[in-house]
């Protein structure tokens, strides 16, 4: 039974797309094209191919970084808007490259790869679409957007490390405890990004518990866990224990906010509609 | 205006149509 091993499935992070997966595709004949030349010991055909080979390369990189970008910007609550517009510049890249390799790779007629490189372009941004411009900063009041935003990815960060440790703590019981926390940890994270007017009543939390917890956590990890004498473990226990009862009110508290903010504009506009 | 996935459609076959006919030409000139 002491061999027993809790069982923690290697958790990847935001799934993959295969968004771009078409991309590879356009450079698989001008691959092709590359390996004829060198094998027909072209050397012109060969650099001519091999420029064009590494400018798709380059629309792929800038297109797989704009696509990440786009995905982690759907995903979160509050963002910024992408400050390169990655996306946008892979398109008109693409756009060049498509010039490139049928005029001067190609040997193609100058209008017909010019025609080829705008139609290209306009299919990127149909296809794609461009990068989000606008920021999904909602309910900000007077709050800065780079202080919410800078705190919530501070607290999630942490979040991160502290998850990291779990995969290393082998007590079920502890483990148990800490992923409660973390679950009203999230939950929290998620409260305050859907009314950041509560960051400032939020921020001792996000700040200092989650600290504390990851630095618990951490010196935890270093030690072998069958060498925390009982005592210090009876502590750790009452702790969690402690630190979820605690989480369960931060959580509450920021519901009652939000329930009280309701309370105000349900009796706003009742003032008004009975002026 | 279209649909967006008649959008993606449209943009697609541009796409192929545009960038396969430009990477095809240098291989082309090899055969």
């Amino acid at each position: 039974m002491a061999l027993a091993k809790r069982y923690t499935p290697e958790t990847t992070a935001a799934p993959k797309t295969t968004k771009g997966s078409l991309l590879y595709l356009f450079a698989v004949p001008l691959f092709l094209s590359v390996v004829l030349a060198l094998l027909q010991t072209n050397v012109k055909a060969f650099l001519l191919n091999g420029i064009g080979f590494v400018l798709f390369l380059g629309v792929l990189t800038l297109a797989k970084k704009g696509f990440a970008q786009e995905r982690e910007y759907k995903e979160r609550t509050l963002a910024k808007a992408p400050k390169v517009p990655y996306k946008n510049i892979a398109g008109i890249l693409l756009g060049v490259v498509t010039f490139y390799t049928a005029y001067v790779a190609g040997g193609a007629p100058f209008a017909k790869s010019i025609f080829l490189s705008i139609i290209s372009i306009a299919g990127w941004f149909l296809y794609y679409g461009s990068d989000p411009k606008a920021d999904k900063l909602e309910n900000l009041g007077d709050i800065s957007a780079e202080f919410v935003l800078e705190t919530i990815g501070e607290a999630q960060s942490k979040l991160d490390a502290i998850r990291t440790h779990m995969k290393q703590i082998h007590d079920t019981a502890l483990h148990q405890k800490l992923s409660g926390a973390m679950k009203q940890a999230e939950a929290i994270l998620q409260t305050i990004q859907e009314d950041p007017k509560d960051v400032r009543m939020a921020r001792k939390f996000l700040i200092v518990y989650i600290d504390g917890i990851a630095k618990v956590t951490d010196s935890y990890t270093q030690l072998e866990e069958e060498k925390i004498d009982d005592a210090t473990k009876a502590r750790l226990h009452t702790l969690m224990g402690e630190v979820q009862t605690r989480f369960e009110k931060e959580l509450e508290r920021l519901k009652g906010n939000n329930q009280f903010d309701l309370d105000v504009r349900i009796d706003t506009l009742k003032a008004q509609i009975n002026h | 205006m279209l649909s967006p996935t008649m959008t993606k459609i449209f943009g697609l076959i541009f796409l192929l149509f545009s960038v396969g006919f430009a990477v095809w030409y240098p291989l082309a000139n090899l055969f």
